[in-house]
Parts: C-alpha cells; sequence; structure tokens
C-alpha cells in the first residue's frame, strides 16, 4: 500500500513516501531505512509532501530511523509535512529531537 | 450495516456498524473507505483527527487483542453526534490492564508506545470497558484537545 522513493546523493538520501504511513505500511519501510544507513547515509529527509496519514507506528519508524541516524553521527530531518501531521509531531514532542518542518 | 435519518442534518445522525477481519491490511482498507466518504464531509483537520484516532483503536485490537489472528474480527462502531463523532472499537480477545498502562508513558525515543497518548490527547473522552476489549472515543471538533479525560466504563455496550 506504501509507495515510497529514495533519491540518492552521495551521504545524503531523501525519501519520498506517498499516501500513509501506517501500521499497515510502515515496516516495510524499516529494512530499507535501515539498509541507508548500513550504506552510508549520514543526512537523511523524509519528504511528507505526499503523506496523506501518518499513526503512531509510522511516528514509531521515524524515530527509529532518526536513532539509527544518530548512533552513527548523522541527522535525520522531516520535511513538508502537513498541518495535521506537523501539529501531531509537535503535539507528541517529536520535534524536540530532529527538525520537522510544513509545507 | 449503514442507517441514516432524516432531519436537521443526516450526516450528524448517522451511525454505522462495521465487523472487520482482524488484519492491518483490512483496518487500512476500512480506514481509506471512512476518509472518502464518511469522514470527507469534515473539515480536514477532523477529517485527519478522527481517522488517526480511529486508526490507533483498531490498530491496538488487531495486533494487542487478537494477535493478528484472522480467524478472528473486530467490531467498529461510528456515530456523528452534534459537534462531534463517537468511535466504539471492540475486539474478542482477553483485553488489557488499562488501567496500568495509563500510567506509563513512553520514553521520549522510544519507537512503540504512543497509540494510547495520542487517544488522550485528541479525545474529549477515551473510556475502556472493565476488560480492556473494548474502547469508546469522543471526539469534540472544536476543542477535543482542551478536554482530556480517561476513565472506565460500565456500559453494557462494551461489557462481555
Amino acid at each position: 500500500m506504501q509507495n515510497f522513493k529514495i533519491e540518492r546523493d552521495g551521504e545524503t538520501a531523501t525519501v519520498f513516501a506517498a499516501g500513509d504511513i501506517c501500521a499497515s505500511s510502515a515496516p516495510e519501510l524499516r529494512p530499507a531505512m535501515r539498509d541507508l544507513v548500513k550504506s552510508g547515509v549520514r543526512r537523511l529527509v523524509f519528504d511528507l509532501a505526499q503523506t496523506s496519514m501518518l499513526d503512531s507506528t509510522g511516528i514509531g519508524l521515524l524515530l527509529a530511523t532518526f536513532n539509527s541516524m544518530r548512533g552513527v553521527g548523522g541527522e535525520f530531518s522531516v520535511v513538508r509535512a502537513s498541518d495535521e501531521i506537523l501539529d501531531l509531531l509537535e503535539s507528541m514532542r517529536i520535534n524536540q529531537h530532529f527538525p520537522v518542518s510544513g509545507r | 450495516m449503514t442507517s441514516a435519518q432524516s432531519g436537521d442534518s443526516m450526516w450528524q445522525q448517522m451511525q454505522m456498524t462495521r465487523r472487520l477481519p482482524a488484519t492491518l491490511s483490512d483496518v487500512e482498507t476500512f480506514c481509506r473507505e471512512l476518509r472518502a466518504t464518511v469522514f470527507a464531509a469534515m473539515p480536514p483537520r477532523e477529517c485527519f483527527v478522527v481517522e488517526l484516532v480511529l486508526r490507533e483503536a483498531l490498530t491496538n485490537a488487531v495486533l494487542h487483542g487478537v494477535n493478528q489472528d484472522d480467524r478472528r474480527s473486530i467490531e467498529c462502531e461510528v456515530e456523528m453526534i452534534s459537534g462531534g463523532i463517537i468511535l466504539r472499537v471492540r475486539d474478542d480477545g482477553e483485553g488489557f490492564d488499562w488501567r496500568t498502562r495509563l500510567k506509563e508513558m513512553p520514553r521520549s525515543l522510544a519507537e512503540s508506545g504512543r497509540g494510547l497518548e495520542i487517544l488522550r490527547r485528541y479525545c474529549a473522552e477515551v473510556r475502556f470497558n472493565d476488560a480492556g476489549n473494548g474502547v469508546e472515543l469522543i471526539r469534540t471538533f472544536d476543542d477535543g484537545r482542551q478536554q482530556e479525560a480517561v476513565e472506565g466504563d460500565n456500559d453494557a455496550e462494551l461489557q462481555n
């Protein structure tokens, strides 16, 4: 159900996730995020411009990816989140851990 | 089963009950269906929040209530009320100790355990039945986030 695309430029990777990042779809993204970190990505951007829904499992995916990046001294950020997702991440204090910006 | 009555607002008086197979893909399909139909009449923020809390309740029932046993099912009821919506989700599992869980907060970098916090944050009321296998969520459209209450409920509808 989840469509995602990864653009890589050296140590930087941008993940474009279209649709929902939820309990039914987030688990399939986890291995891909792990592989990016293992392959040397040190700056990872999650672009949510096409993401309409993010639930607690999706938040878990973002935190897991952030934790992995932090473990290797890398950077992680979320960009172009919808107003609703931005509000969710802020109200859950997720933006205290990594930069989160809206559309 | 879906029923709607005539009156001031057909939307406000709508009530539907659905029994789903206990799988995450069925939860996904059901939520997408509601987004395109019932929830589509709401403002974008309310559409997002109502779908979010419903997803959390349904996912919790599938994952923790019946351990993704697809031979079992989850019952969901959606009831539009004036100024808000009531969502009821129930599974036939053994339930969980919601009284203890509600006292626990996930570690700030924990990768799971935020479902209940989302329910509490966005719903005016979150009521579990005694067994912990049924929950009633009330979302007040205008100021649901300012009214937080979590309590047990002895409503017969949610009892085994």
